[in-house]
């Protein structure tokens, strides 16, 4: 049986590796007797940090844990421009990426193994891309209004769940840039939703992808529903103008059509108008029609 | 009188040969010096005609006898043997000798006829000359004997307390009757005593020591010795049979079948134990144990005593090999090397997978 100095020492051992997934290659039995593969090694004198390295790669312990390293190492044989990772690096990239999605409230399955961030880093997902999609997708759609959430559950089919929120995040296939356009896009036609404007994925990916803010996008869609009476048809006009259509076009894209079609009905009430009661309306963004039916 | 005694000590019972012995005059049986033993000189066996008992040389030519017999009557022939030969009036009594006694007296045998006769006779045929010398002076000398027995039996005891025996009186008194009357050698002795070795009981000694010194020799060449074998070796050396060479010699021819590879050194003198002394040495170090304190023979280390090299050869280990071996033993954990070792590993670990201290 080992003393207790020897023990100690032991146990801290063993227990650093089995944290880091490694525990097979050190052992302390019942009687704090050590064993495995690094005693082996221990026994054998191998102290340097290069020779331990390279007899660890060896170990199917090793392979089955850092197997993303194995995959480096083929793919940079096929060629490939990819950088081979160490023990070391993978494991900051574990605990980086481990950080950050518990602080950003992922469940659990999508760090509580190696494979989860092997995916990712065989996807070239830097630490700091992850993060991006956490915090432009993840957690941005999550502490979203709920109109957004639903907008986005309707364009994008991610359903309600976080961890399908999650997964959509992470998926390698989808960009930073196509997640924040989905959400800009969300964002918007949940907003607009709230300003009662009814828009499609289409007419929402528009304004998303102009060049505003989500203020500018907001405003925007204010202006839309100052305009609300115009899109309320009265009784002799013909034209079925939408604030989803019309409004929307007039006010992000500056439609020529759009705002033709707009001063038309608000030339005609004005008409009606002045045969009756009533003046118009002249506002920041144009010339709106008060009246209604 | 003398050559023919001479012939009655003789072990030999070819009488031309004990005629070459009796030529030696003065010659006695000898008992070995343990028992300091000298045969007494008991006179003519029937001397009529060869010499005056106790009075003179003896004469072969001579008739038996010097003074005239009276009668032939038995009482008489009797009393003439008593008379002039009483060293011999034991045995008139014998069956064959007293016979033969009477008739050399009746007849005035010379020495020659005599001893032509007795020769023939199945008690001489089927007695040695000690025990002939012994019955004689039993006869004669009844006290003589029986101190030489008590004397023999003094060091008989000496020499199995000396063995490690402890052997009762009435072992010893057996023992030493027999060799006093069969005028037994030391190495006979010896032998006797060791037949009544039980090694379970046996105390320090002489034979324990020797079977020690077979132990430490056969540790010398790292042949392993069954306790009966190295029992077996320490009888042989105490009895004369072997020496400690000759055990020698037997480990080196064992350790030769066995360790073929060092038969060159073997041959200079090198033992195997002064041969493997530096993976011993090494084996100590790494365990931080005392000097002399691995045994090769242990079955732990055996295998460095015929690791097969890559010709596939039996060699012996390199020292390098003897450190692993040796940080395989279970002790090796608790050494302060080991516990360095450990250290140095766990900073190189947290080297390689980044991090400060473990």
């Amino acid at each position: 049986m080992a003393d207790a100095n020897a023990q100690s020492q032991f146990s801290q051992l063993a227990s650093y590796l089995d944290s880091i997934g490694l525990g097979q290659l050190f052992t302390v039995d019942a009687s704090g007797n050590p064993g495995g593969w690094l005693w082996n090694q221990m026994e054998a004198g191998v102290d340097s940090e290069d020779e331990l390295y390279f007899r660890l790669e060896q170990t199917d312990v090793f392979r089955e844990r850092f197997g993303v390293i194995q995959e480096q190492q083929k793919r940079a044989a096929r060629g490939e421009p990819v950088t081979v990772m160490t023990a070391r690096d993978v494991l900051a990239y574990e605990n980086e990426v481990k950080q950050m999605m518990s602080r950003a409230g992922l469940p659990s399955t999508f760090y509580d193994e190696p494979a989860d961030f092997h995916k990712l880093i065989l996807s070239d997902m830097s630490p700091t891309e992850v993060n991006d999609r956490i915090t432009q997708a993840y957690d941005y759609v999550l502490s979203a209004p709920p109109e957004v959430r639903d907008a986005f559950d309707e364009f994008y089919g991610v359903g309600q769940g976080d961890a399908q929120l999650a997964s959509w995040a992470l998926d390698p296939d989808r960009t930073v840039r196509d997640m924040t356009r989905a959400t800009r896009t969300a964002y918007t036609a949940g907003m607009g939703e709230k300003f009662g404007i009814q828009m499609n994925r289409a007419a929402a990916e528009s304004i998303a992808d102009l060049p505003k803010t989500e203020a500018g996008i907001v405003q925007g869609l204010e202006q839309v529903a100052s305009m609300s009476p115009i899109f309320t048809e009265s009784i002799g006009e013909a034209n079925d103008l939408t604030a989803g259509n019309e409004g929307i076009d007039s006010v992000f894209n500056g439609s020529g059509e759009a705002n033709t079609a707009i001063q038309r009905r608000l030339a005609q009430r004005k008409a009606i108008d002045r045969s009756s009661t009533g003046g118009a309306l002249t506002t920041q963004a144009g010339v709106l029609g008060a009246g209604s039916s | 009188m003398g050559n023919l005694l001479d012939a009655w000590q003789s072990g030999d019972n070819d009488p031309r040969s004990r005629t070459d012995r009796v030529a030696r005059a003065g010659r006695t049986v000898n008992y070995d010096g343990s028992f300091n033993y000298r045969a007494p000189d008991v006179g003519p066996l029937v001397e009529p005609g060869i010499a005056t008992l106790g009075k003179g040389t003896p004469d072969p030519a001579s008739p038996i006898g010097v003074t005239p017999l009276r009668s032939t009557r038995p009482e008489d022939v009797d009393a003439y043997i008593r008379e002039n030969y009483g060293q011999m009036a034991g045995f008139l009594d014998h069956p064959e000798i007293g016979k033969i006694l009477r008739e050399a007296a009746i007849n005035e045998f010379d020495y020659g006829k005599l001893y032509g006769r007795i020769v023939k006779t199945d008690w001489w045929q089927s007695t040695s000359a000690a025990q002939r010398t012994w019955q004689q002076l039993a006869n004669e000398d009844p006290a003589e004997a029986r101190r030489l027995v008590s004397q023999t039996a003094a060091t008989m005891n000496n020499r199995a307390r000396s063995l490690g025996l402890n052997l009762s009186p009435s072992q010893i008194g057996g023992m030493a009757t027999q060799s006093t009357i069969n005028g037994w050698t030391d190495a006979q002795t010896v032998d006797s005593l060791i037949s009544q070795v039980n090694w379970a009981t046996l105390k320090a000694g002489d034979l324990t020591a020797l079977r020690d010194q077979v132990k430490e020799i056969a540790g010398d060449y790292l042949v392993g010795v069954s306790p009966g074998t190295a029992q077996n070796y320490a009888m042989s050396m105490a009895s004369g049979e072997m020496s400690p060479e000759g055990v020698r010699s037997a480990m080196v021819k064992q350790a030769k079948a066995r360790f073929g590879y060092l038969s060159s050194e073997l041959d200079q003198g090198m033992t195997v134990k002064q041969y493997f002394a530096p993976v011993a040495n090494r084996i100590e170090s790494e365990l931080e144990l005392g000097a002399g304190s691995v045994d090769m023979m242990d079955s732990k280390w055996l295998s460095m005593l015929e690791t097969q090299g890559e010709d596939g050869k039996p060699r012996a280990a390199t020292l390098h090999e003897a450190t692993q071996l040796a940080r395989k033993d279970s002790r090796w954990a608790n050494t302060q090397k080991a516990q360095e070792q450990t250290t140095n590993m766990m900073s190189t670990i947290g080297k390689v997978f980044g991090r400060t201290a473990i």
